[in-house]
């Protein structure tokens, strides 16, 4: 029997075409098809759900690598103006030292600008 | 045009996925308590109806899975937005049909030999049934994408026009618009056809 294909308005099972559009595009009939795809679905959510929440501890680790490093910062000016202080300190205890050699060695740097300066007030006054 | 009688349900359907509001309400809440289990359940309820619906817009058996693990995805991420007094279905779907969407989006083109071969063919004579299955994927793609959607939720799937509205966003009377228009649209391209049947 010969049959011409058109397509029935309420998609007759009894038409070639609409049995072929079901043959083609109907969803599988296998329950076993339907597990998997179940299973296949729930470890997507899993797995999603472990890079979510690596992704929500992300700012946490960013917040964090941020502090230590204005801590690190921090802690650096810290110690350069200690270091700092403390050769200042040995400056000055040197300056105050009563050791004549010292003393000497202080007054032999600071005798060449002393001189320059009276020369300079003599000549010119 | 009018629907006279509704098409019998294509869809697999077992005993659990019997409509039951109430359950599924109690599901969706748990579910929003975070409750991986009643999500479960839920997927697997609603699991065959979301192929269905990818299946419809984006024809690929393998694109309508992807379309579907996207959806359930963004539908768990996104449950906390969802009122549970809602038909959860309904909500579920649309996002479905947007995944899809997105998939088409991506994979514009796709091989028609990638389409499965395990469904029987109605038709006795193998080249026959191939040389008809090639020109209706054709026709198929050469349809606007909400169109052939509309026709393969109705006619395949057995979706009411006032479903399908709901799940693709659209007036019902824009779906049975859209199912006039593709119906008339494989009628000239393959209404030239016979089949021995």
């Amino acid at each position: 029997m010969s049959k011409r294909l058109q397509l029935h308005r309420n998609g007759d099972d009894d038409d070639p075409l609409t049995r072929l559009l079901r043959a083609e595009y109907a969803a599988p009939a296998d329950p076993a098809y339907w597990e998997a795809l179940e299973g296949k679905i729930t470890r997507t959510l899993r797995e999603a759900d472990g890079r979510s929440a690596y992704l929500e501890f992300m700012p946490w680790a960013r917040w964090t690598v941020a502090a230590a490093a204005v801590l690190a910062f921090t802690a650096g000016v810290l110690e350069w103006r200690m270091h700092e202080a403390n050769e200042r300190m040995a400056y000055r205890n040197v300056l105050n030292s009563s050791q004549p050699a010292a003393r000497a060695a202080l007054e032999r740097s600071e005798q060449p600008a002393r001189e320059e300066t009276l020369r300079y007030l003599m000549t010119n006054y | 045009m009018t629907e006279n009688t509704a098409p019998a349900l294509r869809l697999v359907t077992t005993p659990t996925d019997a409509a039951d509001p109430a359950a599924e309400r109690a599901l969706v809440l748990d579910a929003q308590a975070g409750d991986e289990r009643a999500f479960a359940a839920l997927v697997h309820r609603h699991q065959r109806r979301a192929y269905a619906v990818a299946r419809a817009i984006v024809l690929a058996h393998e694109d309508a899975e992807d379309a579907v693990q996207d959806a359930f995805l963004h539908a768990w991420r996104a449950l906390d937005r969802f009122r549970p007094e809602q038909p959860f279905g309904a909500w579920l779907h649309r996002i479905v049909a947007n995944a899809a969407l997105d998939v088409t989006r991506r994979r514009k083109v796709r091989d028609a030999d990638e389409l499965t071969d395990v469904h029987a063919s109605p038709f006795r004579d193998p080249a026959e049934a191939r040389n008809l299955r090639e020109r209706l994927t054709e026709a198929l793609r050469h349809l606007p994408v909400r169109q052939r959607s509309v026709l393969v939720l109705h006619d395949v799937e057995g979706f009411r026009h006032g479903e399908i509205g709901t799940m693709l966003g659209i007036p019902e009377g824009t779906a049975r618009s859209d199912l006039h228009h593709a119906r008339a649209h494989l009628r000239e391209r393959l209404g030239d056809l016979r089949s021995h049947t």
